[in-house]
């Protein structure tokens, strides 16, 4: 008898906490419901902002890698135009024998290659030009 | 008869909508569970800090949390996930005020520490406007400044069990705690609230 009316006191007061819990949510004034609806959107929005880098298959793992590949080769493709073999190079290129402007064409190539994969400062690649004639002038 | 095939047919239409709508209704779904929760979880985390701005960072903070980390799961888990993030939250809240009181205690007088009893609280607060007071405010009132008067796990197990509705394993894991210790809070929460409401009732 006493246990049922412990149970049923407690029934009510848990009716009670669950109608002031809801009063008090029905009664919050309109500024700080304004803050919520903000808080609400501009999570919604990083929710859409998830939802389109997910459509895309872009983890932020993925995205460095495609970054970091992106600049690489905006880096190659800008320096390597000024290293290309000049047209009468080429020529002698596509004869028989291999003159001296081919083989330093080849070599400076391989520097560039060198240089690029050893990571060395871009200050050296694009002074590369001022090198060469350095060397072939005092060399 | 008639009215049968055109519940039918408003359910097959329904149906095959929702194959395109997906994402739509995903996002329809998330709002609508946003909109309902952040206000409950404001009044929550008011109560556990007593404090406005704190209570609206901390569901800020959830509501971005869940929506980051967990709103791919099924709609179904975002309830619990979201107290999950909420009580965690809390739970900093309450550490980091902790230490921060203790250094406070050097520099205030014990003549500030002042016993404030329920009726007193009640006649301090903003909901009270005893012009057009009615017994159901009043009652709102009390019962919120009795919650927000017992001891943080208590208060969490109290809402989650009787107010949010969960059962005691789901409130265990949100209070990342045992079954026995929800239990025990739980138990010791309507203790305390029926001694103090007891007038009231």
């Amino acid at each position: 008898m006493t246990n049922m009316r412990h149970e049923i006191t407690e029934q009510l007061l848990v009716t009670a906490v669950k109608q002031g819990m809801d009063h008090a949510v029905m009664a919050l004034d309109w500024q700080t419901q304004a803050r919520l609806t903000r808080l609400r959107l501009q999570a919604l929005e990083l929710e859409q902002k998830r939802h389109w880098s997910e459509g895309f298959g872009l983890s932020s793992l993925s995205r460095g890698v495609a970054i970091a590949t992106a600049v690489t080769l905006a880096a190659t493709l800008w320096v390597l135009p000024d290293t290309a073999l000049p047209p009468d190079s080429v020529a002698a290129v596509s004869g028989d024998h291999f003159t001296d402007a081919a083989t330093t064409a080849t070599e400076v190539d391989v520097n560039v290659m060198e240089i690029l994969m050893a990571s060395e400062d871009m200050d050296l690649l694009e002074n590369l030009d001022m090198y060469e004639w350095l060397e072939a002038e005092y060399g | 008869m008639r009215m049968a095939a055109l519940i039918t047919a408003h359910n097959e239409r329904l149906e095959s909508d929702s194959h395109e709508n997906d994402s739509l209704d995903d996002a329809a779904r998330l709002d609508h569970f946003l909109k309902d929760v952040s206000r409950r979880a404001f009044v929550a985390a008011r109560l556990a800090t007593q404090d406005e701005e704190e209570a609206l960072d901390i569901v800020q903070d959830a509501l971005f949390k869940l929506v980051q980390k967990y709103s791919g799961h099924p709609p179904g888990e975002w309830g619990a996930l979201f107290h999950t993030i909420l009580h965690s939250r809390i739970n900093d809240w309450h550490r980091r005020q902790t230490v921060r009181n203790r250094w406070r205690v050097f520099f205030s007088s014990k003549d500030d520490e002042v016993d404030v009893d329920v009726e007193e609280q009640t006649a301090q607060t903003q909901f009270l406007e005893p012009e057009r007071q009615l017994l159901q405010d009043e009652m709102s009132v009390l019962m919120q400044v009795a919650i927000g008067q017992l001891p943080l796990r208590q208060q969490q197990a109290l809402l989650l069990r009787g107010w949010e509705g969960y059962d005691i394993a789901e409130t265990a894991k949100i209070m990342k705690c045992s079954e026995g210790s929800v239990k025990t809070h739980y138990s010791r929460a309507v203790h305390s609230l029926r001694e103090k409401l007891g007038d009231y009732q």
